[in-house]
């Protein structure tokens, strides 16, 4: 019983490792944690198109922050 | 299912994740946004089919690197055997979402086609194992083409040619040719042969091609081989063709695999060898760029593989520029270091400056470095390589002679950063195709310049700081080139006594104390300390055995030393000591005779009644005068001459040029010093002349100083005579006897017959003279330097020589010259007004 779980999870890495080296081929910027996070939901049936438009979102709304914050520095 | 595996806490943490990064938003922010997001519209979004999204993502990589969408077909396929993952379409379709063009290749561009012999092979490895076999349909055409058309555009317009070409082959035998075919092309010898019909032995014999080269191009890269040359550019080149032949290897590997996996229908001879077309023709290049750089090492290496970069054909240039770029990265490194810590690293002998074991440090500047000339490849010019030599021989000069190293590590030199960019920009690319090469970029030239400026001006503020160079440049041309007039003639004052003994009584001791009293006596104390300091006296005896005079030997000498003893050399020195010897002399000469015009106006006042030697007097003095004016337009004349070399070196210096310059200008002053001092070597000639001039005038100066005395004499005598008188007069006694009348006579009889002696020798004196001054000015005119040839004019501006000798009036003369000149230019006028009339 355990060493079935045992492949399993050594199954289940390698294809985290694989879907990570797919992630850097793409130059998707997303980093192992996310990427699991992202795993999770998509196994979840979550809409992978809105997931993607959700990450997008919130790095855009990074970049505004840090640009104003960086304009009311310069100010 | 635990907590944290529902949705909304998933998405909790997601947000918290990428909100760590830039803590510019709040998580909860993020995840208000992501919930809106997510709930909005919920429409059922269609879940793109495996084969399409594997084409896009297949599609969007080939675009980038051929290599990649291989690694991702690799992938694929092993992610299709884990049965871990429920939903793999939609994760890769989020990943394909996200993706974003990258900004730099990491990897490079595929050099050699991916060979795709069989159009289910192809179709089966885009879409994994899943798809099905299909055999060539249309449907599955249609789809391929254009990815096949991005990776290796020959075979694909050629596909379905071959499909009916191959029809018609020989199906017997072909497996096996195409085996042995493939084979042949790494090298490895093919069993069987010979039995094929012609056509087939063709193609076969041009795949073949393929490892006649390889095999050539192996032996290169052997380290063994003896034909290689040793050094690390050749290393370099080395490993470049090694990259290239891997990549061929893989090439050639995939092949091979799918000849072997696809069942006769595949791969044939002439599919085989139109994939061969590219490798034929990379691999003829580099046979042909390997064959034309045997032997060859270093500069000449580059300047060899440099020669392909301009070849009209865009692979082979390419080509050439890849290997040039591998091959040149050692040489960059050298450079590098070079440039910035003046170290050269060259254990092959490979880099274009070389430096030269046993050199003292004082010759380091002049000799220790110098360029290789056939090492310099020929991306770089000439001044380049100058400069690069000049940057750093000041960086190896600042720290070996002026020991200094303070503000090295403390400014961080732009310059420095300029080089280190170039270094990082060639390791961050590799040998890709898009970004240009260090050795064709603008910046090389720019970072060269730019620390060549930098490097020199340290140079040049240290050398004029902590070593005085501006104030030893002036110091030189003062008291060795004698322009300070106070200084020069109380010295002269002082020596002229000491310096009429012979040589041999001389002591360098007693010169130096007067010197001393002269510079206290004078301007000259002002100095400052580390000028003073070096002046001293030296005497340089002839090695000839001449009885010489003091004047002959005595010269003023200034001792530098340290970091400046390497910019005024030994040879320096030398011609400063010509040209003082030279200026000193004429300088004596004209103290001389100064000295007799003195004696001349003592004696003048006492002449009163001697009215017989008035006319010789009057005659001499005439004479004195020519001479002292000849004198003064020498020295004038030297003395101008030179100015604008010295003030051309004294802005050049205050400008912070760099220190080549300098010591060219210097040079350029001292020569143009020695001309008109007429030591130069291409005023040889002019040389004897003018010292036959001087050593006439010398001889006038012997000649007053002996009338002198004879007068002087005569005057006692008289004088004691008339003394003798008024007292005999004074006693009452006769004034004059009879053998006292007769004595009285008799010595004005031998003083006429004396004046009468000096009257002749004086006219001897003069018309040599003359006849000297004649040929100098003369020659002086005839010479090709111009301002020698003003200094004839300027000897002779009343015409005065001219008149009294026929030699003079020849057209070569400044003179003349300059009036044809002006003829010409009258002439040249009136035509122009001539023609504007008509």
């Amino acid at each position: 019983m355990t060493s079935e779980k045992n492949a399993q999870i050594g199954q289940a890495r390698e294809a985290f490792q694989m879907l990570y080296q797919v992630s850097q081929l793409l130059n998707t910027g997303l980093d192992a944690e996310t990427l699991t996070i992202c795993i999770q939901l998509c196994e979840l049936g979550v809409n992978p198109d809105k997931l993607a438009l959700v990450i997008k979102e919130i790095r855009k709304m990074g970049e505004h922050a840090t640009q104003s914050k960086a304009k009311t520095l310069q100010l | 299912m635990d907590n944290s595996n529902n949705i909304p806490a998933l998405l909790n943490k997601l947000c918290e994740e990428l909100t760590l990064k830039q803590d510019a938003i709040k998580p909860a922010e993020a995840y208000e946004l992501a919930l809106s997001y997510m709930t909005s519209i919920n429409e059922q979004h269609s879940i793109p089919d495996e084969k399409i999204l594997c084409q896009k993502i297949h599609s969007r990589l080939s675009t980038v690197s051929g290599r990649d969408a291989d690694k991702f077909n690799e992938l694929f396929a092993k992610l299709k055997n884990t049965f871990v993952l429920k939903q793999p379409v939609s994760v890769l379709s989020l990943l394909l979402a996200l993706s974003e063009a990258p900004q730099t290749t990491n990897s490079t561009q595929q050099l050699f086609p991916v060979p795709n012999l069989s159009v289910i092979n192809s179709a089966a490895a885009f879409t994994g194992a899943s798809s099905s076999k299909s055999t060539v349909g249309s449907a599955s055409w249609g789809v391929n083409t254009p990815k096949q058309q991005n990776s290796n555009p020959s075979i694909s317009t050629n596909n379905s040619n071959l499909v009916i070409a191959t029809q018609s082959c020989n199906h017997a035998n072909e497996p096996a040719c195409v085996r042995d075919a493939v084979l042949a092309a790494t090298g490895v010898k093919a069993r069987s042969s010979c039995n094929w019909s012609r056509p087939v032995q063709v193609l076969y014999s041009r795949i073949a091609h393929l490892g006649f080269l390889h095999d050539k191009l192996k032996d290169f890269i052997d380290p063994a081989s003896v034909f290689t040359p040793q050094g690390l550019m050749v290393e370099g080149l080395v490993a470049a063709i090694r990259e290239e032949l891997t990549e061929y290897y893989r090439s050639v590997a995939l092949l091979q695999s799918q000849v072997c996996e696809s069942d006769g229908g595949g791969g044939t001879l002439r599919r085989v060898s139109v994939w061969a077309q590219d490798p034929l023709h990379r691999l003829h290049w580099l046979a042909t760029i390997v064959h034309s750089v045997q032997h060859k090492r270093g500069g000449e290496l580059a300047t060899c593989v440099h020669r392909y970069v301009h070849h009209g054909d865009e692979r082979v240039s390419a080509l050439a520029r890849r290997l040039l770029t591998s091959l040149t990265y050692p040489l960059l490194l050298m450079l590098t270091r070079w440039l910035l810590h003046g170290e050269i690293d060259d254990p092959y002998h490979e880099f274009f400056i070389e430096s030269r074991n046993g050199v003292p440090i004082d010759r380091m500047w002049h000799d220790k470095y110098r360029v290789r000339e056939w090492m310099v490849p020929s991306f770089m010019c000439r001044e380049q390589a100058a400069q690069i030599l000049a940057t750093g021989k000041s960086v190896v000069f600042m720290r070996e002679a002026c020991a200094d190293l303070p503000d090295q590590c403390d400014t961080s030199p732009d310059h420095a950063i300029h080089l280190q960019s170039l270094l990082a920009a060639h390791t961050r690319t590799g040998s890709s195709n898009s970004e240009v090469a260090w050795w064709e970029a603008e910046g090389l030239r720019e970072g060269v310049e730019t620390a060549h400026l930098m490097a020199s001006q340290r140079l040049l503020a240290a050398l004029t700081t902590h070593h005085h160079l501006l104030d030893h440049l002036a110091a030189h041309r003062r008291y060795l080139l004698l322009s300070q007039g106070d200084f020069v003639h109380h010295l002269m004052t002082l020596l002229q006594d000491e310096l009429s003994k012979p040589a041999t009584s001389l002591y360098v001791h007693n010169l130096t104390c007067t010197l001393e009293a002269a510079v206290r006596a004078t301007n000259a104390q002002y100095e400052p300390q580390h000028v003073l300091s070096r002046l001293h006296v030296n005497l340089y005896p002839n090695c000839d055995g001449r009885e010489d005079s003091g004047w002959d030997v005595f010269a003023l000498q200034y001792r530098v030393d340290g970091p400046l003893g390497t910019l005024f050399p030994a040879t320096c020195a030398a011609r400063y000591r010509a040209l003082f010897t030279q200026l000193w002399r004429v300088k004596r000469i004209e103290y001389a005779l100064h000295d007799a015009w003195r004696d001349h106006t003592i004696l003048q006042k006492r002449l009163k009644a001697m009215p017989e030697v008035w006319s010789l007097m009057r005659r001499v003095s005439c004479l004195r005068a020519e001479a002292l004016r000849l004198c003064g337009a020498l020295q004038d004349a030297s003395c101008e001459g030179a100015e604008p070399a010295w003030v051309e070196l004294l802005s050049a210096a205050s400008e912070g040029h760099h220190l080549d310059r300098l010591l060219q200008l210097h040079h350029n002053a001292l020569d143009r010093h020695s001309i008109h001092a007429m030591i130069h070597h291409s005023t040889q000639e002019l040389q004897s002349y003018l010292g036959n001039v001087l050593n006439e005038t010398l001889a006038l100066r012997s000649f007053e100083t002996t009338l002198h005395t004879g007068i002087n004499t005569e005057l006692e005598r008289r004088e004691r005579y008339e003394a003798l008188k008024a007292e005999r007069a004074a006693r009452n006694e006769f004034a004059i006897t009879c053998p006292d009348e007769a004595q009285d006579k008799e010595r004005r009889k031998i003083f006429i017959q004396f004046l009468a002696s000096r009257k002749a020798d004086l006219n001897v004196w003069a018309r040599s003279y003359r006849g000297h001054v004649t040929t100098l000015i003369l020659k002086l005119a005839l010479h090709q330097e111009v301002s020698l040839q003003t200094l004839a004019f300027r000897l002779d501006y009343s015409d005065f020589y001219k008149r009294g000798d026929a030699k003079l009036h020849e057209p070569l003369t400044y003179q003349h010259k300059r009036l044809s000149e002006m003829g010409l230019h009258l002439a040249k006028t009136r035509l122009l007004d001539h023609t504007k009339r008509k």
